[in-house]
């Protein structure tokens, strides 16, 4: 190590040399396809799918440079995630552990992003490539200055990074909104100008921060921490015992994570929907579109949040199992039943939010004419039903919620970090290559139902009705499998439980199938609603749990 | 009851403890008939495990230096038992051997050694007697003052 | 060298012939010992020896890979609320969470042992000085570690089991925990097992002691046996030595020139012939401190792993 920027450069590149392996590996495939592909193909419609691909694929591996720069490491005594502590002993001044870093940064994603343009996008070039790479540069030291400077508040710290990943799209939007050339300002040239200078703004705030943390301030002992922890001191606390010891741990698991997902779809009620709602008040459209973006948003929500629900501990990212709690004398399965509770709780709570939100906001600023009409067609194709049928979807909505928070409980548990991170990445990659096949594949599936109809309908509808009621069949012998080991009055509840509820999506289907119903497919949805309910968790779960635990 | 354990030579705590509880009473500052603490208290007070001083309270109820009365504790006993005469003749033994020992590295042949014992009673009986002495001085002006106070 | 263990129906813990593995590296190594019941069972080892990996053993956090491990009578692994309702446990590393005030983490634990005496738990808590209301990641490190006695004592469990209790902790926190130990022995069938590489509290306290050395158990017995086995010789040769002399059975030989000590296990008798044989005299017997029988057991393991790996 000859300098102390080959020692940090070498020490970021064995600290992530996995996320920049991936990053590297997407860039080589495209590289490889986009050279393989002649560009006569690229120019027909098939061909005009690679471009959507390489985009996306790009992004990913830029994503993927800016995780290998998550500069910072994790002080426990401190508790806090932020500049690495022990580089401050390093004879070096602060603005160079603070420069070093974000050049490193800066010239990294530069060099991906060309190589990304020379080698791949170069039969669809990309408009304006130098507005892109000074926002690249620029947003690295946002994101490394965001990085340090909140290294105490976790979730802050998150909102902002993501509120910034957002607010990149919109900004890299900007020269390209003002096609009629009205605002000069708006050019790409100022606009890189201004980036610059605020990105030379934040450096001086990060270097500011790192300073103050090397000479011992700014971590966590700050006056906000202090107001909330006295605010905390104030409300009333628990002074009667537990009735069990279930009952302690679903008490030690709501004190973690329960109150989460009401408070960020509190958040998302007031901060968003709330302003949104009252600003489009008198846009007819914007009430049903509005309505479900409401109902949807806790599922995406808990979809996100149940990927740390699922570990063992949520706001640690380390997933075996806290000595503390392997030491307590409780089975397994009670452990994975209060998680259960919690999250039964917790979406009863924000979904509470929801309806009291809609509740409030229908009959008091809405603009229903739109909604009413649609409500009128609703029921008079459901006479009898039409009220069993919202309330049933709305708890069928609340139930998917819980079944997004809960999902994959037994692969978190298990401690396997690999087994986890496949699991959510399968998650999102499922639906998206699906429907990027589905995309890719639309003209022949066009051409195909024009020709043949018949053929294709009944062909596809068996074949998916055959591919459910397998689905049915193994999670059916999944349950037996893993219930073995359970006791027999926690069998009993959820059973009760599941049978209620899939009872009810039952009910959902036959009442309320999509019409016009020419396929005949309500035995379909009988079928999927069958699928809905988690029903071996309560068996897989216990048995990931006690080997992690077990060791 | 002060006594002080270290673990630092090798000797067996039971061992440390016997032997101090020994050296109080013949020193007088353990009186015949008073009682030891129990052994939980004294395992307690030295931070040492209560197996080894019930160990120790054994050994010194063979040697006869202390005599368990049933349900009321632990006293220094009053006579010494013929037993126990067997036991300070070990003790002494011991001693003699690593003085004989220490002499011979030395080079200090056997008269010279009685020599020094003889001179080193001779001493100890005196500065025994001067301290009675004093003790027997003090005492008496307390009676005297006394039966002043009566009469 | 081993003793006679007692037999594993007085056991509160038996393990029997446990293996460990972690990659290439044998952790533990065909280790069999038994705790009876009532009394303080100390293990030493040096850092790494296999000690918190035997004490998860017990706790059912690792699984035996070959071997047996009974914690009264029941296995850990298949009966875990069991085993670990009865047992007390303090870790060498901070575990509790530091979101919970003192208060919460008592009763929390409360909940699990329904042995636990809300007025011994209360009398700690004020004879440690832990304000109620305080969050433990405000506590310093001594505090935490009482706050953890305090948890692991109050239930009054068969099994204490303490991991390096007082690493990096001040005296007057030791002090609480040793006299934890002695109170809690003091109680009719209460066991302690605890592991320490402050050999002179293992000494105080210990009924019996065991000793780990890279994965295998040297000793294993009584402490008053292990101790009365040791020996320390002083010899005196004719000739001074350059190199220290091979006599058969000694631990360990220290010294220069005419005078070498030689720590010896229960090879007393054979020594003085021996010696004589190397023209050398006895001069001094000592008893020896399990400090030095711990230097000296784990000096000559290490020796004999070397000459049986050559």
């Amino acid at each position: 190590m000859r300098s102390p920027t080959t020692a940090l450069a070498w020490a970021i590149w064995r600290r992530g040399r996995r996320a920049g392996g991936w990053a590297i590996a997407c860039l080589a495939f495209c590289a490889l396809v986009n050279l393989a592909v002649p560009g006569r193909l690229r120019l027909t419609e098939t061909g005009q799918v690679f471009d959507p691909v390489f985009g996306f694929l790009m992004t990913v591996s830029l994503l993927l440079v800016f995780g290998l720069f998550n500069y910072t490491e994790f002080n426990s005594t401190r508790e806090w995630n932020g500049f690495p502590y022990r580089l401050f002993s390093l004879p070096l001044r602060t603005w160079q552990l603070v420069a070093l870093p974000m050049l490193l940064g800066i010239a990294t994603v530069e060099v991906v992003y060309v190589a990304w343009i020379k080698l791949v996008l170069t039969h669809n070039p990309v408009l304006k490539p130098e507005w892109f790479a000074v926002l690249l540069g620029a947003y690295m030291i946002f994101y490394h200055t965001a990085l340090w400077s909140l290294a105490g508040f976790r979730i802050a710290r998150i909102i902002v990074l993501s509120l910034g990943g957002v607010s990149s799209i919109l900004v890299a939007w900007l020269p390209f909104s003002d096609s009629q050339g009205a605002y000069p300002w708006l050019s790409e040239k100022y606009l890189a100008a201004g980036m610059a200078v605020l990105a030379f703004i934040s450096f001086l705030i990060a270097w500011t921060v790192v300073g103050r943390q090397r000479r011992g301030g700014g971590h966590r002992r700050n006056w906000i921490h202090c107001l909330l922890e006295q605010a905390g001191d104030l409300l009333p606390r628990r002074n009667r015992q537990f009735a069990s010891p279930a009952a302690a741990q679903f008490w030690f698991e709501w004190r973690r994570a329960g109150l989460l997902l009401p408070a960020c779809v509190g958040f998302a009620l007031l901060a968003i929907f709330g302003p949104f709602s009252w600003a489009f008040r008198t846009d007819p459209r914007s009430t049903i579109d509005t309505l479900v973006k409401i109902v949807a948003m806790p599922i995406v929500l808990a979809f996100a949040i149940g990927k740390g629900f699922i570990k063992p501990e949520f706001w640690s990212t380390n997933l075996s199992l806290p000595q503390f709690l392997g030491v307590r004398p409780l089975s397994a399965e009670e452990f994975v039943v209060s998680k259960m509770k919690v999250a039964a709780l917790s979406v009863t709570i924000a979904w509470l939010l929801v309806l009291g939100f809609i509740a409030l906001w229908l009959p008091l600023w809405a603009d229903k004419t739109q909604l009413q009409q649609f409500l009128r067609e609703f029921r008079r194709f459901y006479p009898h039903s039409w009220l069993a049928i919202t309330i049933l979807y709305f708890a069928g909505f609340a139930v998917i919620t819980w079944r997004c928070l809960v999902s994959g409980l037994w692969v978190g548990l298990s401690g396997n970090r690999s087994y986890y991170i496949a699991s959510a990445c399968l998650q999102v990659l499922v639906p998206t290559l699906l429907s990027l096949a589905a995309g890719l594949f639309s003209d022949t599936i066009d051409s195909e139902i024009q020709q043949h109809p018949d053929v294709v309908n009944s062909i596809t509808l068996t074949l998916i009705g055959w591919l459910l009621a397998l689905a049915v069949i193994l999670k059916i012998w999944s349950v037996v499998f893993s219930w073995s080991k359970n006791s027999v009055r926690r069998t009993s509840q959820y059973l009760l439980l599941w049978s209620g509820a899939t009872l009810g999506f039952v009910a959902l289907a036959i009442l309320s199938p999509p019409w016009p119903d020419i396929y005949r497919l309500e035995h379909l949805y009988v079928l999927v609603a069958f699928l809905l309910f988690p029903f071996a968790r309560l068996g897989l779960a216990p048995l990931s749990f006690a080997r992690n635990r077990h060791g | 009851m002060q006594i002080h354990i270290t673990s630092n030579d090798g000797v067996p705590i039971y061992v440390q403890i016997v032997n101090q509880v020994k050296h109080l009473v013949a020193s007088g500052r353990l009186a015949p008939g008073e009682e030891i603490p129990p052994i939980r208290a004294l395992a307690d007070q030295l931070l040492v495990n209560p197996n080894t001083v019930a160990r120790a309270y054994l050994e010194l109820e063979r040697a006869g230096v202390v005599t368990k009365r049933h349900g009321s504790g632990t006293y220094v006993s009053e006579t010494p038992s013929p037993l126990s005469r067997r036991e300070k003749l070990k003790v002494l033994t011991q001693r003699v051997d690593s003085l004989l020992v220490e002499a011979g590295h030395l080079d200090i042949d056997l008269p010279e050694v009685i020599e020094l014992l003889h001179e080193r009673q001779e001493v100890i009986r005196r500065e025994a007697a001067k301290a009675a002495g004093a003790d027997a001085r003090q005492r008496v002006p307390a009676n005297q003052t006394s039966s002043g106070s009566k009469g | 060298m081993k003793f006679p263990s007692p037999s594993s129906a007085e056991a509160v813990v038996a393990i029997t012939d446990l293996f460990r593995r972690f990659g290439p590296k044998t952790v533990l190594n065909n280790v069999s010992l038994y705790v009876p019941r009532g009394s303080v069972f100390g293990l030493v080892g040096e850092n790494g020896a296999g000690k918190t990996t035997l004490i998860k053993h017990i706790l059912g956090l690792l699984r035996a890979e070959a071997g047996s491990v009974r914690v009264f009578g029941l296995d850990p692994v298949a009966d875990p609320v069991g085993v670990l309702g009865r047992i007390g446990y303090l870790s060498e590393q901070p575990d509790l969470p530091g979101w919970m005030r003192v208060e919460e983490l008592l009763r929390y634990t409360q909940a699990f042992y329904p042995n636990w005496d809300m007025a011994y738990a209360e009398k700690l808590r004020e004879q440690f000085g832990l304000a109620p209301g305080a969050r433990l990641k405000t506590l310093s490190k001594g505090q935490q570690a009482k706050a953890g006695l305090l948890a692991a004592q109050a239930h009054r469990p068969e099994l204490l089991l303490l991991d390096e209790p007082s690493s990096g902790l001040d005296p007057i926190v030791r002090r609480d925990i040793l006299e934890a130990v002695i109170r809690t022995v003091s109680e009719e069938g209460r066991t302690v097992f605890f592991s320490s590489h402050l050999l002179e509290e293992i000494e105080r306290v210990s009924d019996y002691v065991a000793m780990l050395h890279q994965g295998h158990l040297v000793l294993c017995g009584p402490l008053d046996d292990i101790k009365a086995q040791h020996r320390r010789f002083m010899l005196s040769f004719a000739t001074p030595q350059s190199k220290p002399p091979v006599i058969a059975g000694a631990l360990s030989v220290t010294g220069a020139g005419r005078e070498w000590a030689v720590i010896c296990n229960g090879t007393r008798n054979e020594l003085p012939a021996i010696v004589t044989a190397l023209g050398a005299r006895i001069i001094e017997e000592q008893a020896v401190s399990l400090n030095d029988i711990f230097v000296a057991q784990a000096g000559t393991a290490t020796t004999a792993e070397t000459t049986s790996s050559v």
